[in-house]
């Protein structure tokens, strides 16, 4: 069924006017901060109250104007972009928080500039979440890679600036090459929608099929930093913490595996990909981003580094679990978005926190750490340990779907590449963990103000909760459920 | 011989067109590139006249009061690009006009109308 | 008043009031109130014409009532009306905007008084262009638009002005008797002047290689006043050294009149398939693509502000003929809609770059650095206004490129497609040098006082950035509208 709305538009909009709030209110900061948490609040509360509809079983539209001869620029929220939708607006609230404590804890500059880039992005990433068709969704991948640069480039040092142009270079060329996609689907197919199952008639040209393919994953994997093109991400990783850990953890990165997903399951189709074998390249370069990142990974000593290689790897399970074109893996894909972006973000705040209080960035000072944060360390060992996979917590769970969808199509190099990586993930995050808990020194408690320390806390506390309380693990595996099943109907 | 003789005209107009655009580039001095200039356009206008040419054809004035009588076109020479050609000089003066006027005024600042010793008074004095 | 009268109105509103200005002279804000005052009313109905000619109707008027095709015709489509109304607004924000510029730039009275003359007589010449529906009219409007171009950008202090002025003149004359000598060719072939009349003529004449002669060299000139790739020599020079308020003026309307045209000549009046017996839209199929190509690369590497937005005008001035060379409806309406959104955003970047040079005296890109702090506002408008011109969503730049781009690969041109797309990408690298240099490189000594430029050209960058998502929200309307009244077959 389907149900006309504005409530995804409003979903959109708040930010967006939030932003220019906070550009207008550059004098009084804490007035700044109030419409930084409204907006946050309020974008939660709408998206939240589409959730009964889509979990029963509805599509919640909103239609702007006809773009072209059956195209529609609209919004369309179904099972997939509202899970996306839930988890950046509720990580946007957390990280809302520790924004405040970080940035005045290290009293940056610029932070009206700051704030309102934050808010614009939040908007981007919603309407990439809601986006029913191509063009809306590249309108708004654009501008998340516009609202996003100024927080790469933030610091304005040179090291800063050179990231920034880095990381336009790559995204506006993903961008170019995405729009030059989506036209000449266009000029192919007639239209343009995200349909379940794909778009794309199955007598397609095969040559065709297969450089659009090409095209529509380049668009999408830079965003989410795939091998070769990975480069922008470790750079960007001068960007102060928290736009590391909303931005390069969930919003960015995720908007580009969100992407991936929606071309794999909603513009091309598994049986087209299926058919034509051209699932297998893209597993292929998957898998080999898993291995290769974590062994980057494992040479870092700069923990946000190796933060990175290890975001590296970790989207590129995901890619790799849509790859294989199978109910089970895409359902862990989807699943593991989430639970990626909850221990991830924990691990960033940590890593911020620590910043913050010592000024420490490199993994071999970091000696006796867990003794002086005891909190936030605890905080990134659960991050670490649900990461690698273990049980009980939430990474556990889309692992386990993962492996199994990887069992189902009888690939077993990607049962291999996948617990191997687990191992691998074990192998670069715990060593930090064993660090920091050294004895060193005087132990002195020095714990941060609440607004810093307790963000960690939180997504720690709930990825516990989303690896054992069955109902909300329920509700979460029906959304990516109901996602694959339709992808996966026809087949 | 024939296709010399009938398209004369024509050919005059190709060369006087032709030779305007050379003069205006190859020429340093500004008033000769002006000069160039005015024979282009005197090109343009040769060639409409000669269009409206007729063998045999008188100017197209209707005489007596008889106006609306049919009138044998052959023995008028077409009026209309003789009337468009002097909107087409009225033209041509403003543009020199205005060319001299410039002309002028690079005169007043470098003291030359020699485009290389002009460039060069830009370079010292923008 | 009937709206019988609107097509010669329009044009007159702004010649009387040139020939009305000279009686105050001497004083600066009163000529400048009517030169506003008379551009905005032409704008009011060059509006009311729109909302008539809406549903793909016209309004023809008969000069001195002489029946067409002895008489000349003005005529009033949606087209013409659309282009009336982007070329009176333009001029209104401009002269609204540039009043202390101008002081500077121009002088004291009687320079000034004459400076105002000179722009409602450039409006005229332009809204002539753009209403007459006769050939050699057209050329006589062409001609007076462009001597009072070349008056306005011979009107600086500077001697490079006055040079850069005196080349144009040369060049631009060289265009206008190139057009004169196409019109020439075919009345020779087809005996009339009038545009309605010659469509008539036309497939009578089809075959002929006069007429193809003809619109080559009418073309040709074209392409000179336009600024298009190999024949843009003018342009540069012309816009950098011209006094920044008449910059403002020329270059977002005068080439993009000059565009509209050779739509009105080529894609009105000859038709679609004139233009392929003949192979005329592969010219300019090339020729456009050659154009986005050099104009982005040579912007590239340019240093100062305005020459690099003139190198990225001659790269627009060629995406939108590579889109009418494309033939396909989608890219027709695309080319359209460029010409308005570019014609916008031009406005507010060289009024941008007029304010910067006003207060901090600064041209060159390497003296932007942390502008942004003295000028937040003007920088802020730049920022929306370089992220149009690279075609980000949902800024209105992005819709033009994008039905182009849609155009481009359903008619098959796929390498088109890659050059809209490459030129993009270019774009971003010479915008965002800019940007980069004015948001986050640091001066040597810190001074972060706030000094914005004029307000009314503070304001006006403003308000224009937000019109520009405006006309990206209303630009798929106007794309409908535009596919539904095009005349089906008639002209694509």
């Amino acid at each position: 069924m389907t149900i006309e709305s504005i409530r995804p538009f409003l979903a959109v909009l708040v930010s967006a006017v939030a932003s220019l709030l906070i550009l207008f209110s550059n004098r009084s900061p804490n007035l700044r901060e109030v419409w930084t948490f409204l907006a946050a609040a309020l974008k939660f509360l709408i998206v939240i109250s589409l959730y009964p509809l889509v979990a029963g079983g509805s599509v919640v539209t909103f239609r702007f104007f006809e773009l072209l001869p059956g195209v529609t620029a609209s919004f369309r929220v179904d099972a997939f972009g509202l899970y996306f939708a839930i988890l950046s607006s509720a990580l946007w609230i957390i990280t809302s928080i520790y924004n405040v404590g970080y940035m005045r804890s290290l009293k940056e500059k610029e932070q009206t500039r700051y704030f309102a880039c934050f808010a614009l992005s939040l908007s981007a990433t919603m309407g990439i979440a809601f986006a029913g068709d191509l063009v809306t969704f590249f309108v708004f991948y654009e501008l998340l890679t516009i609202a996003t640069y100024p927080l790469v480039a933030h610091k304005e040092t040179k090291e800063a600036i050179m990231a920034g142009r880095k990381y336009l270079v790559y995204s506006l060329s993903a961008g170019a090459l995405l729009l030059a996609a989506i036209a000449w689907t266009y000029a192919e197919t007639g239209r343009l929608d995200f349909s379940p199952g794909g778009i794309f008639p199955p007598a397609m040209n095969m040559q065709t099929t297969a450089i659009l393919f090409a095209m529509f994953v380049y668009g999408a994997a830079v965003k989410a930093a795939l091998f070769p093109v990975h480069a922008w991400l470790p750079t960007a990783m001068v960007a102060p913490t928290p736009v590391s850990a909303l931005l390069h953890a969930v919003a960015v990165v995720k908007a580009g595996v969100f992407a991936t997903l929606r071309v794999v399951g909603f513009v091309f189709g598994p049986s087209l990909l299926d058919s034509s074998g051209l699932w297998q390249p893209l597993a292929w370069v998957a898998a080999f981003t898993i291995i290769g990142a974590s062994l980057i990974a494992l040479a870092q000593d700069n923990l946000k580094r190796r933060l990175a290689y290890s975001t590296i790897s970790q989207l590129a399970y995901i890619i790799l679990g849509a790859a294989l074109v199978t109910p089970s893996a895409f359902t862990g894909a989807i699943l593991h978005l989430a639970n990626h972006a909850m221990l991830k973000i924990t691990l960033f705040f940590c890593a911020g926190v620590i910043y913050v209080k010592t000024h420490k960035e490199n993994i071999s000072e970091m000696k006796g750490i867990g003794r002086k944060l005891p909190w936030t360390m605890t905080a990134f060992t659960i991050g670490a340990l649900g990461l690698s996979g273990f049980p009980p917590f939430c990474g556990f769970i889309s692992k386990w779907f993962l492996c199994k969808g990887a069992i189902e199509v009888r690939e077993w190099w990607a049962l291999i590449v996948y617990l191997s990586s687990a191992l691998l993930n074990a192998a670069y995050l715990l060593p930090v963990v064993i660090t920091a808990f050294r004895k060193e020194g005087a132990d002195t408690r020095d714990e941060s103000p609440w607004t810093l320390g307790s963000p960690p806390v939180m997504t720690a506390v709930l990825s516990i909760l989303f690896g054992i309380v069955p109902a909300w693990i329920a509700i979460q595996y029906h959304l990516a459920g109901m996602a694959s099943a339709k992808i996966f109907g026809g087949v | 011989m024939n296709l010399f003789f009938g398209l004369f005209n024509y050919l005059v107009t190709l060369f006087l067109v032709m030779f305007g655009i050379y003069v205006m580039i190859a020429r340093k001095n500004l008033i000769r590139k002006i000069i160039g200039m005015a024979v282009l356009q005197t090109g343009v206008i040769l060639f409409y006249i000669t269009a409206s040419y007729k063998a045999g054809g008188g100017i197209p004035i209707i005489d007596g009061h008889d106006a609306h009588a049919v009138v044998d076109v052959t023995l008028y020479a077409n009026p209309l690009p003789h009337a468009l050609m002097l909107t087409a000089i009225v033209v041509g003066v403003s543009t020199l006009g205005l060319a001299l006027v410039l002309v002028v005024s690079i005169y007043r600042s470098t003291r030359t109308i020699e485009e290389d010793e002009m460039l060069q008074g830009v370079k010292r004095n923008p | 008043m009937t709206t019988q009268q609107i097509p010669i109105l329009i044009f007159l509103i702004p010649f009387v009031t040139c020939l009305i200005i000279p009686l105050f002279w001497n004083n600066r804000l009163i000529s400048q109130a009517l030169a506003a005052v008379a551009v905005l009313m032409a704008a009011l109905y060059s509006l009311f014409g729109l909302l008539q000619v809406r549903d793909g109707s016209y309004i023809n008027y008969h000069l001195s009532g002489w029946i067409p095709p002895f008489g000349i015709e003005w005529h009033l489509d949606s087209l013409s009306a659309l282009m009336a109304l982007l070329v009176n607004l333009v001029a209104f924000v401009v002269l609204v905007s540039t009043g202390q510029t101008v002081d500077k730039d121009i002088g004291k009275d009687p320079r000034r008084t004459a400076y105002y003359m000179v722009v409602l007589l450039h409006i005229s010449g332009l809204l002539g262009m753009i209403l007459t529906h006769d050939f050699f009219n057209l050329f006589v409007f062409l001609e007076v638009a462009s001597l009072t171009a070349y008056a306005l950008i011979g009107s600086g202090h500077q001697l490079k002005s006055t040079v850069s002025s005196f080349r144009y003149l040369l060049i631009g004359t060289i265009g206008a008797s190139f057009y004169l000598l196409g019109v020439g060719y075919l009345y020779v072939a087809t005996g009339t002047l009038n545009m309605t009349d010659l469509t008539m003529r036309l497939p009578e004449v089809m075959a002929s290689r006069t007429v193809f002669l003809g619109a080559l060299l009418m073309l040709l000139g074209l392409a000179i006043k336009m600024g298009l790739f190999p024949f843009h020599g003018w342009l540069p020079d012309a816009y950098t050294y011209a006094p920044d308020s008449a910059t403002a003026f020329i270059a977002p309307i005068m080439t993009k009149v000059a565009i509209y045209t050779a739509i009105r000549i080529f894609y009105l009046v000859l038709g679609a398939p004139f233009l392929q017996y003949f192979g005329l839209s592969q010219i300019l199929l090339i020729l456009g693509t050659f154009a986005v190509i050099a104009g982005s690369v040579m912007a590239f590497v340019q240093k100062e502000f305005k020459r690099m937005l003139a190198y990225s005008s001659v790269s627009h001035i060629g995406l939108i003929i590579l889109a009418l060379g494309l033939n396909h409806p989608a890219a027709f309406m695309g080319a359209v809609l460029h010409v308005i959104h570019h014609a916008v955003m031009k406005t507010i970047l060289f009024l941008i770059a007029a304010s910067a040079y006003y207060k901090h005296g600064v041209h060159n890109i390497f003296d932007f650095a942390k502008l942004r702090e003295k000028m937040p506002f003007t920088m802020a408008a730049f920022a929306v206004t370089a992220l149009s011109m690279i075609g980000v969503p949902p800024m209105c730049g992005f819709f033009s490129k994008w039905y182009i781009l849609v155009g481009s690969l359903q008619s098959g041109y796929p390498g088109v497609a890659v050059v809209v797309v490459g030129a993009s990408l270019l774009t971003a690298l010479y915008f965002f040098r800019v940007i980069e240099q004015a948001f986050y490189h640091k001066t040597p000594a810190p001074e972060a006082a706030v000094a914005e430029g004029p307000i009314p050209a503070v304001v006006a960058s403003g308000l224009l950035s937000l019109v520009l998502l405006i006309l990206g929200f209303y630009a798929p309307s106007i794309f409908a509208w535009g596919m539904r009244i095009m005349a089906p077959g008639s002209a694509l």
